[in-house]
């Protein structure tokens, strides 16, 4: 009877696959509470090209079996009604894969789908009425594959209660932003002089600071409902002239970001208001902001009082141009190049001979990487006549370059298993890094699967250390600083490898 | 074009200016104040710090509600106060006009002027499954009742789409009828439907109270500042997959639904341009599927399918877009030459389908390269109205079928018969006469012709006893006074039956007339 009774709850999908004799079973549980999850689809689906998914839905038990498999590596995932697919142990892109074979056991998977947290907020003026129509944005600050990012989670606008509330948030930490305008600044009518009207709202952040850096931080712990107010006080505005030199007014061709954490570009809306003459203006609550007219440029400029036309000058005319190459046999037409900043990324259009030309780039150092090539490598880059050795292209503002790029092919794969105490280890963080700290775009990650195996793609030659750490998810090993110390206990390598099929790692302890 | 029941942020702009006075009146140099109060219409309530606005003069109101503002000059002027969460008028149809402004006559102080707004509407309520579990992230929509031409109608008014808790709440509502709707979607949302063979389920499309049958969805009445609830209790259906291919290659192709009856409904659907792959997933049921795209150049192709969907996936629905219809058209006066515009012939769509003239998509016939014609007419059943200046209609015809009497319907892909529009210039007028009583008050008078192709029509009297109706065809028509007519159907046949209106025949160049008596509608009945 209790098996029966099992067996109209769970979620049992048998035969599903060509005949096999192993299992993939387990139950999904919420958070870290271990309760079962009733009404989960779950999914497997073998890795590589062949083979299809196989899906089911967890009973009241939460269980869930697939039989019938054949020996393979799956990977497994769940989404709950209404929310996002997520991969067994996954840590940012990366999830643990089930492996079914001999004296592998792939059975009982405890599966804890991660728990999640809300912030609720009001937003209000100085005079204590609620703000409609602001827009919040929600940032996740964290580590992101391997560095700090606070990265834009959701966007809202506040209710007619100046209510807002962000649901399902993975724990965290969470910064808040506002920006919008004052509701009687809007009417045209009226006269744009009149000081009491003509006011706007600088960006505002949770604990009542402009400033991205004094932020205050919103910590959400599984199961937890966070409730905020922010108050928008309205300043004088500032007018800054964008009448182009030639006279004419193209107020709609700008737009305007306050500079948000960690140099994130947070969209405002400025009151575009008429000046005098025919000028067209930006009304706008002083601070720092960053005005860009599309793809002719950008600038940041502190706004602290009204602005003539010549404050904003004529935007620096930064001019990215060069050509990929190949040595050797080109790999086809779906090759790509992405100059990848600290915050931003440039992809050019490559022309059908590989030339490419980007107008209005941010100033900043950029690493060259290759899309679309698989097999490929960035080989070389040169600026003008001079090869670039730390592998970074710095774009200065205002500047014209000339950028070549030359790809060769040579990558390889790196297959190995992650060990601990002699035996494979499951969910360890993967690394491999280049001897050049500095070239971020060379390292390779990986999570260890089930059977403690994993596979580093597309690693360019060269010297690296591999390295295996457990609970590392959230390592900043971008840094130099922080990746060194373990860099001592990983495994050096010059790849391609040759001999070593299956490299062996030993899985280091976290670091707290 | 049609009122929204719904107007998001700033509920009041309105251009006002100080309008010179009646006459032309000297405006001498002298300046005034006006004061007054800006209260809550539904509940009397003063509302502080709502802007006052006359001429390019602001202020805010205090605590009290009370505004003084100055230096107004001599003449006319608009008062206008306004507020995020309050209307100007009480409904989207703002009768008697808005309660939020006044337009008055300074030459001297003003005082105790009282300016009213009314606030917005919330429709609010939890989205549960069988299990009595939230809902999360299911979009629902309010309706609101609205009357076109006579017709009733329902428009899409607001939205807002379930938290984690199954929790909504539609803002900016006017006051008005509404029905609730929740959009069909697949439970689990963010995966492939039925992907790796678990059962596929759907959340089907609902209208409160809990009905998948539109005409079932009960009417909210809202009124101002009133919060409804509507609560829904789902229960997955099994889903199913349509999927095939819509060709020839274009760049986008939009999809809409219509179940059995003709009700428009939103569904998930997704189209690769590369591919010209299609997917919609559907609950169980007959579902007609309007495809359509247009060209960089504007020219607009459609298709339509009607298929059943029982308890298999279709999976090889192949669409062929075609160019959509012109239809021409054909005007002759009563002289025998063909007239030149200003006739104005247009399409008007008919049945329960959202799409076509409902929402100023009718379609007007003009000159284009190929002659006179009606460009770009979606397929559907339309009904067509002609109207042309100081001229009445003879005959609207199809081919043999009579237009002033059926629909004109439009198929994917064949021609349609050429419209031929017959005018004449020995046309009728009516005067209608309202007994003494109305002169105190506000009278509508409501003429509806037997024939489709001219359409009803009213005139607004205030205080006036009678109007006259001119250049109508010889025919029948029916002839009706009304104290409202609001949310008055009187484009529908069945509706107006319940009204004892004047039947009146015209013959050519008759100058006839009729007395009404005046029913009572409305509050005041």
């Amino acid at each position: 009877m209790r098996y029966l009774l099992a067996f109209a709850c769970a979620c049992i999908v048998l035969g599903s696959q060509d005949g096999g004799t192993y299992t993939i079973s387990g139950t999904v549980t919420a958070g870290t509470s271990n309760k079962a999850l009733r009404h989960v689809l779950v999914m497997i689906t073998p890795t590589g090209t062949a083979g299809h998914p196989t899906s089911c839905v967890t009973g009241d038990d939460g269980r869930f079996s697939f039989a019938g498999l054949p020996a393979g590596k799956y990977s497994l995932s769940a989404q709950r009604p209404n929310s996002y697919w997520e991969g067994f142990r996954q840590t940012g892109n990366y999830s643990t894969a089930i492996v079914t074979g001999p004296g592998l056991d792939s059975t009982n998977i405890p599966f804890a789908l991660a728990g999640r947290g809300s912030i609720s907020g009001t937003v209000q003026d100085e005079e204590n009425e609620q703000v409609r129509g602001a827009q919040v944005f929600l940032f996740h600050r964290g580590v992101f594959s391997g560095r700090v990012e606070a990265q834009v989670e959701s966007v809202k606008n506040t209710d007619s209660s100046g209510g807002f509330h962000f649901g399902e948030l993975r724990p965290g930490a969470y910064l808040i932003a506002v920006t919008g305008q004052p509701w009687y600044t809007q009417p045209a009518a009226r006269k744009s002089s009149d000081p009491e009207f003509d006011v706007s709202y600088p960006i505002t952040y949770y604990g009542g600071s402009t400033d991205a850096d004094a932020s205050t931080p919103i910590l959400v712990e599984e199961g937890s409902s966070q409730t905020v107010e922010i108050t928008l006080h309205a300043e004088r505005s500032a007018h800054v002239d964008i009448t182009a030199a030639n006279g004419e007014s193209d107020g709609p061709g700008w737009n305007v970001y306050a500079v948000g954490p960690n140099g994130t570009d947070v969209p405002v809306s400025p009151r575009f208001v008429p000046g005098a003459d025919g000028r067209q203006m930006i009304a706008i609550a002083p601070g720092r902001y960053i005005f860009e007219r599309s793809g002719k440029g950008r600038t940041t400029v502190d706004v602290r009082g009204d602005l003539a036309a010549s404050a904003l000058g004529s935007l620096p005319k930064t001019s990215i141009s060069g050509k990929l190459s190949f040595e050797g046999p080109a790999p086809g037409t779906s090759a790509r190049v992405s100059f990848v900043g600290p915050r931003r990324s440039l992809e050019p259009t490559l022309a059908q001979d590989g030339t490419f030309t980007l107008d209005g780039a941010a100033a900043g150092q950029y690493q060259v990487q290759l899309f679309g090539a698989a097999g490929y490598y960035v080989k070389s880059v040169s600026v003008g006549e001079s090869a670039i050795a730390g592998g970074e292209v710095e774009v200065k503002a205002g500047a014209t370059i000339h950028v070549s790029i030359v790809a060769a092919k040579g990558t390889t794969n790196i297959d190995g298993v992650a060990m601990r105490d002699g035996a494979p280890f499951a969910g360890a963080m993967v690394l491999l890094i280049p001897e050049d700290l500095g070239k971020t775009l060379l390292i390779r990650r990986d999570q260890s699967d089930s059977d403690g195996t994993f596979t580093l793609p597309e690693v360019a030659p060269g010297r690296y250390t591999l390295v295996a750490i457990n609970d590392g998810g959230d390592l900043e090993y971008e840094q130099a600083s922080v990746i060194a110390p373990y860099l001592k206990g990983g495994r050096t390598m010059l790849t391609p490898v040759t001999g070593d099929s299956r490299i062996k790692v030993n899985v280091l302890e976290r670091r707290r | 074009m049609l009122l929204a029941c719904m107007r998001d942020g700033i509920y009041l702009v309105l251009l006002f200016a100080i309008l010179p006075g009646p006459g032309g009146c000297q405006q001498s140099g002298a300046r005034y104040e006006a004061t007054g109060t800006v209260v809550n219409l539904a509940t009397g309530e003063p509302i502080k710090r709502a802007l006052v606005m006359a001429g390019e003069e602001s202020v805010f109101t205090g605590g009290d509600g009370h505004f003084k503002i100055e230096n107004l000059p001599e003449g006319w002027v608009m008062l206008a106060a306004q507020k995020p969460g309050y209307f100007e008028c009480a409904t989207r149809y703002c009768e008697g006009g808005g309660l939020g402004h006044a337009n008055l006559m300074v030459h001297s102080n003003l005082t105790d002027v009282v300016l009213k707004l009314a606030p917005e509407s919330f429709i609010e309520g939890r989205i549960t499954d069988e299990n009595g579990d939230p809902v999360s992230n299911l979009q629902v929509s309010a309706r609101c009742e609205v009357m076109s031409e006579g017709t009733r109608q329902f428009a899409q008014s607001g939205g807002a789409t379930t938290d984690e808790n199954g929790n909504y709440r539609i803002e900016g509502l006017w006051g008005g009828k509404y029905t609730v709707e929740t959009m069909a979607r697949p439970e689990f949302e963010f995966g492939s439907p039925g992907l790796g063979g678990a059962p596929f389920e759907m959340y089907p499309r609902l209208f409160y109270p809990n009905t998948p049958d539109a005409g079932a969805a009960q009417l909210l009445d809202l009124k101002p500042g009133q919060t409804a609830r509507a609560d829904f209790a789902m229960k997955t259906a099994p889903g199913i997959k349509i999927a095939g291919t819509v060709g020839p290659h274009f760049p986008w192709v939009s999809m809409v639904i219509e179940d059995e009856s003709g009700e428009e409904t939103s569904m998930n659907s997704q189209f690769n341009p590369q591919t010209g792959r299609f997917l919609l997933t559907v609950p169980a049921g007959t579902w007609t599927i309007h495809f359509g795209t247009n060209t960089s150049e504007g020219k607009a192709f459609t298709a339509s399918v009607t298929v059943t969907a029982g308890s298999q996936n279709i999976d090889n629905l192949n669409v062929a877009l075609e160019p959509v219809a012109s239809v021409p058209l054909k005007v002759v006066g009563d002289t025998g030459g063909e007239e030149q515009p200003p006739v104005n012939v247009s399409l008007v769509a008919r049945g329960k389908s959202r799409r076509g003239g409902f929402f100023g998509g009718g379609r007007f016939g003009k000159f284009s390269q190929n002659g006179l014609e009606i460009a770009d007419v979606s397929p559907g059943k339309y009904s067509v109205r002609v109207s042309a200046p100081n001229r009445c209609i003879d005959s609207v015809t199809s081919g043999s079928l009579d237009l002033t009497q059926n629909d004109l319907e439009i198929l994917s892909g064949s021609q349609t018969a050429p419209i031929s529009v017959v005018l004449r210039s020995d046309c009728a007028s009516l005067e209608a006469t309202l007994p003494a009583e109305s002169r105190t008050r506000l009278t509508y008078v409501v003429l509806v012709p037997a024939s489709r192709a001219a359409g009803p029509q009213f005139v607004e009297l205030s205080g006036g006893t009678n109007t006259m109706f001119s250049s109508l065809s010889p025919g029948e028509y029916q002839v009706y006074a009304f104290t409202s007519i609001d949310g008055l159907e009187y484009a529908n046949p069945e509706a107006m039956r319940e009204y004892s209106g004047q039947q009146v025949t015209l013959a050519a160049n008759q100058k006839a007339s009729v007395a009404l008596k005046v029913i009572t509608r409305g509050e005041e009945q």
